[in-house]
């Protein structure tokens, strides 16, 4: 079977869709194909023939593995509204259209010597499982710093087991807001007591817009690379709605001007993001 | 046996009555991945300005029931890059490319359709005198049925190809402003641009797009766009190509039969890059299934004891 490096739109089939904890859903589907696909990147979903609602929903690729038929794709997702709640009803079996992959993802051969720090809040984790793989295969100390406003009712989220799995349990920091587990503080906060001690760091960040903030902040003030991944709304997922609009400035550029976060992001490096207008 | 799906529109043959919608197809080689362009009756591009245009702050969209409002503010590369770097693959694809132009002064009009003259690959100018997003997205043009003609009669005595104008479901009197712009030498008419709309965060109680107000397209407009180009068409002479929702070949279908000669797609390409396509192939089995032997034989067939009011 040859890699694919082209997006198209794949029919995938539901193996399997369950609520996982009292928020997270996790989703696995089979694809025909065999697809090349890097970490960050994220596909656009509807059920099949749905137009109720309108937009196909934008999902973090979370894990891919090859099989003899193609591949399976792995997805968690948070039920927030009418898209993620319709597609929380679809049973192994079901057909789903599914856009992709899209964007950009993350650098994974940036600057290679640095130990890569993670930094996930609340939904944003899936978006660094491929990519803590990634960096992981490459030989790299790899650490993760995952915030939650609390802990989960079901206890510790599975997700991170998936991360331990790949990193091992003494990489992984969970910060919990209201202290019930781990780091008692926002994750930026763990992030900052780790970098006292570190000398070379790389920062990989996705989540709350409010967390990336942060997280540019603090690679600013030490003077280290950082890359997060944005969210916005998205009606197309493919560059031609112009929706997902956000401000950043880089190297060649002399003023801010828009970049699409589908197809210029949802990556971008954290100190070309023009956060004032995010 | 096949039907013939083509239509005439401003002296020009389409061979078939599917185009895409400015602003929902990029400069068309976005889609060339996935389909070749040559299929498709007609590409209308994004709106195109003397100048790049970097549009309005986010948030720029926001999902509505069976629609989306829009205010994205005519963000375009403008016109002389649309030419050197769009163009030149676009124009390889055997279809027709309709520049669709837009200025914030009537002399802008008249300077982009004057760049646009000189290249090569292009079958028509689609008018935008109506965006809701911006001040000066033509709103203006499209609300007065005397600057309308005005407009419409000096880009068509500049113009080498044809002239195309959209029309504003927002315009007071949309009918006079259609006999108005057909007075004044427009080739052909497209309607409707998107319908002004508004949609409010109850938590923050502010508008959920940054500009506060915005353009409503999708599903949820179509039987509003039906109406009005149903009576469009029975207002003017020149031909129609009907926009508003259109999602399946049912939706196409009832345009062509309520008036419009030809149509084009918007919204729904952003949720199906393939819309378009399977469009055409489903009027190709309609026409089958019935016996129709030309497309042509549609449009206008609306069946009524007496025009509707």
């Amino acid at each position: 079977m040859t890699t694919r490096t082209v997006t198209r739109d794949h029919r995938v089939r539901i193996l399997s869709n369950r609520r996982e904890t009292h928020t997270y859903w996790r989703l696995r589907v089979h694809l025909a194909d065999s697809i090349a696909i890097r970490p960050g990147q994220f596909v656009m979903v509807r059920t099949r023939d749905q137009w109720e609602p309108l937009w196909r929903r934008a999902l973090v690729i979370y894990r891919a593995e090859e099989r003899a038929d193609g591949m399976e794709l792995e997805f968690l997702y948070k039920v927030l509204g009418r898209g993620t709640a319709l597609l929380s009803r679809q049973r192994p079996g079901d057909e789903l259209e599914m856009l992709g992959p899209l964007g950009n993802g993350f650098p994974t051969d940036a600057d290679s010597k640095a130990e890569a720090l993670l930094i996930s809040g609340g939904i944003g984790l899936p978006a660094l499982y491929l990519l803590a793989e990634a960096l992981a295969r490459n030989g790299r100390t790899v650490r993760l710093f995952h915030g939650e406003p609390t802990v989960e009712p079901e206890g510790s989220l599975p997700a991170l087991d998936d991360f331990a799995r790949v990193l091992g349990p003494e990489a992984i920091t969970l910060a919990t807001e209201d202290g019930s587990k781990g780091f008692h503080g926002v994750v930026t906060e763990a992030v900052e007591v780790h970098l006292e001690r570190a000398r070379r760091a790389i920062l990989y960040a996705c989540g709350p817009t409010p967390m990336l903030r942060r997280v540019a902040e603090i690679a600013a003030r030490r003077g280290l690379p950082a890359y997060v991944s944005l969210e916005a709304r998205m009606a197309c997922g493919f560059g031609v709605c112009l929706g997902c609009a956000v401000k950043t400035q880089s190297a060649s550029d002399r003023t801010p001007r828009y970049r699409r976060v589908c197809v210029e992001g949802p990556v971008f490096r954290a100190q070309e993001v023009v956060w004032d207008e995010l | 046996m096949s039907c013939d799906l083509s239509v005439e529109i401003a002296g020009l043959h389409f061979k078939n009555p599917v185009l895409t919608a400015s602003g929902t197809f990029g400069y068309g080689v976005e889609f060339a991945q996935w389909f070749d362009l040559g299929r498709l009756g007609g590409i209308c591009t994004k709106g195109l300005s003397l100048e790049p245009l970097e549009g309005n702050p986010p948030p720029r969209i926001v999902e509505t029931h069976g629609g989306m409002l829009n205010s994205i503010g005519l963000q375009n590369i403008g016109v002389r890059a649309f030419i050197a770097e769009k163009l030149p693959l676009l124009r390889q694809f055997h279809t027709h490319i309709i520049a669709n132009v837009f200025g914030s002064r009537f002399e802008e009009y008249l300077d982009v359709i004057r760049i646009l003259n000189d290249a090569e690959g292009i079958a028509a100018y689609e008018l935008n005198i109506s965006c809701p997003n911006v001040k000066a997205g033509g709103m203006e043009f499209g609300n007065d049925p005397d600057e309308a003609a005005r407009l419409t009669e000096a880009c068509k005595r500049l113009a080498h190809r044809p002239i195309i104008v959209k029309l504003s479901p927002n315009a007071g009197d949309l009918l006079r402003v259609a006999r108005a712009v057909e007075a004044a030498g427009a080739d052909a008419l497209s309607a409707i641009n998107t319908i002004l709309g508004l949609s409010v965060d109850i938590y923050t109680r502010r508008p959920r797009l940054a500009t506060g107000m915005g353009g409503l397209s999708g599903p949820a407009i179509k039987p509003i766009a039906l109406r009005m180009v149903y009576q469009i068409a029975r207002a003017v002479r020149i031909p129609v190509i009907g926009i508003g929702g259109i999602t399946t070949v049912e939706d196409a279908l009832e345009f062509l039969i309520a008036g419009a000669t030809a149509v084009q797609i918007g919204t729904a390409n952003y949720f199906d890059p393939l819309v378009s396509i399977k469009i055409i192939e489903g009027l190709q089995q309609f026409c089958h299934q019935q016996g129709i032997t030309t497309i042509r034989s549609l449009i206008g067939s609306l069946q009524m004891d007496e025009p509707l009011a």
